[in-house]
């Protein structure tokens, strides 16, 4: 991490070859290698299918939190192999990670809402009424299709 | 003689093959929280009489019975329809009957790997079905591995992760309930709440774990579309109200997701050819669709993610054949070239520094043109033209 060869953008496979020059227990990507029962059930990754991101950190120090985007298969800890995703974020809180590799965006705004509102309305619905409702939220469905 | 004989035989008969005196075995607690409890009993090492280990599970049920009344809560464990000729111990039958090594029938969540001769048995406790589902997604944190695993040697015959149908214990009978049938809109609703920073294991067919999954934090976009739909009219608690937060929820999703696509492939490519592929997309109108108002249009942003996925490859090689003049992609021909994956019916055809796309499947026609802008940049205009 010192040496400046993690760059933020850069591939999961290119991160992992740079992690490679760490002993095991301190590279994300290997720290899981182990035989034990216990080992088997401990793994150091969390891949958040719903945002498409992946946090990877070592099971040593724990002192740094590497986030990963667009991934749409996460490290294989039995396997080892890297899957995909660049390198978005590192942070030295696991908890910050977590929140920032969890978080949905929501991309329905007041905007489209009030633009089919006037819509329904000038139909003669009256506000505040499930008929209104009704007709604002077909109307975004439809939109759609 | 002939008299103690006939006693002698009486006592066999009837600790054999009655549950006259089929003792329990000796059982533990192994484990409890207000989350619930492990609790194991020991297998003995020659002969079971018969009703021993069925009335050995009652006992440890009511163990866990009694845990989850201290606080407030009842006691749930989750089951698996065994359906093959291995003998079980005793299965769960769908009226709520526990029968001795009779298939087919529901096996509780159970392992036998944690020590020696011994059973332990994993029980819930939980005020309702979201608590429920909700613990069951934390178990890998409310039941320490060491008193609860499972080697991978057993699989299929314990339950382990699986949450199709779960058991409750009520007016002193076991009711089999299925979870699908359980979870309705308002479930699932607090459920993407309720789970929102916790982590569940997943397991390979080995039952090794393979990885963690952490679930996404819908508070946010949760409390969003909340406050829309109310904006919209919709009384809060309805059933409408509910299903109109998930409706909002979905328009949502389906252009979030053909952006991670884009990101996916534009990253692809910038890796290996150091190119920038610049995506525009069109309505089935011709007007330019932005992420603002106009961007809900599902069917294009499914088809198009469905084209990236599935031909996401190909399109890759066509665009290193745009920047190098190479024939990765095989279309270095202004031939038609037609390939069917995953349903959907693509046909490229490359004239020049241009590549057209054609992409058909599931009622949905996606037109996609690739244009060599500069030798770094490639512009991607995807178009509906869904009929």
């Amino acid at each position: 991490m010192d040496s400046g060869n993690i760059k933020i953008g850069m591939s999961k496979k290119d991160f992992c070859i740079q992690m490679s020059t760490f002993s095991f227990k301190n590279s994300p990507c290997f720290s899981a290698l182990g035989f034990s029962r216990e080992s088997l059930e401990v793994l150091n990754g969390i891949y958040y299918p719903e945002t498409k991101k992946e946090i990877m950190h070592d099971s040593n120090k724990k002192k740094y939190f590497f986030v990963f985007q667009n991934v749409n298969t996460p490290f294989n800890y039995r396997t080892l192999k890297e899957g995909d995703g660049t390198l978005e974020k590192i942070f030295k809180n696991f908890d910050d990670a977590k929140v920032f590799a969890s978080q949905k965006s929501f991309l329905v705004n007041d905007k489209m809402i009030e633009k089919y509102m006037k819509a329904c309305k000038d139909m003669g619905l009256l506000i505040n009424t499930e008929e209104i409702a009704n007709c604002v939220l077909k109307k975004l469905e439809e939109k759609q299709k | 003689m002939k008299k103690l004989k006939i006693i002698l035989i009486l006592f066999l008969g009837l600790n054999l093959y009655t549950n006259a005196y089929s003792k329990p075995f000796e059982s533990k607690i192994i484990f409890e929280s207000e989350f619930g409890g492990i609790y194991a009993f020991k297998n003995p090492w020659f002969h079971a009489p018969k009703g021993s280990y069925i009335n050995s599970f009652k006992e440890i049920n009511n163990l866990s019975t009694s845990n989850c009344n201290k606080y407030s809560k009842k006691s749930y464990f989750f089951v698996q329809y065994l359906d093959t000729d291995i003998r079980s111990m005793f299965t769960i039958q769908k009226n709520g009957d526990l029968l001795e090594g009779k298939n087919p029938g529901f096996i509780p969540d159970d392992t036998v790997d944690v020590k020696l001769m011994w059973n332990h048995y994993r029980f819930y406790c939980a005020r309702d079905m979201v608590e429920l589902f909700a613990n069951h997604s934390s178990r890998a944190t409310i039941f320490p591995f060491k008193f609860f695993n499972i080697a991978s040697f057993n699989i299929p015959y314990v339950v382990g992760d699986i949450s199709a149908n779960f058991a409750i214990f009520e007016n002193n009978k076991f009711f089999i309930k299925n979870r699908q049938e359980e979870e309705t809109l308002q479930v699932q609703l607090n459920l993407k709440i309720n789970n929102a920073n916790s982590i569940s294991t997943v397991r390979n067919q080995e039952h090794i774990v393979d990885g963690n999954i952490g679930y996404a934090n819908y508070k946010n976009i949760i409390s969003e579309a909340k406050r829309l739909c109310e904006k919209i009219g919709y009384k809060d608690g309805t059933e409408n109200y509910v299903s109109c937060i998930f409706k909002l929820m979905n328009i949502s999703d389906s252009y979030e997701q053909v952006k991670i696509q884009d990101n996916i492939f534009s990253s692809n490519v910038k890796n290996k050819a150091n190119i920038k592929v610049e995506s525009r997309y069109l309505s089935s109108n011709g007007n330019a669709i932005t992420n603002n108002e106009e961007g809900l249009f599902k069917r294009l942003w499914k088809g198009v993610s469905w084209v990236m996925y599935e031909h996401g490859e190909e399109i890759l090689n066509l665009i290193l054949d745009l920047k190098f003049g190479t024939n990765y992609s095989g279309y270095n021909t202004s031939a038609q070239v037609s390939n069917n994956r995953g349903g959907l019916v693509c046909v490229q055809q490359r004239l020049g520094d241009v590549i057209h796309q054609n992409c058909k499947g599931g009622g949905v026609h996606i037109y996609c043109m690739y244009v060599r802008i500069t030798d770094m940049t490639i512009r991607k205009t995807c178009r509906d033209k869904t009929i």
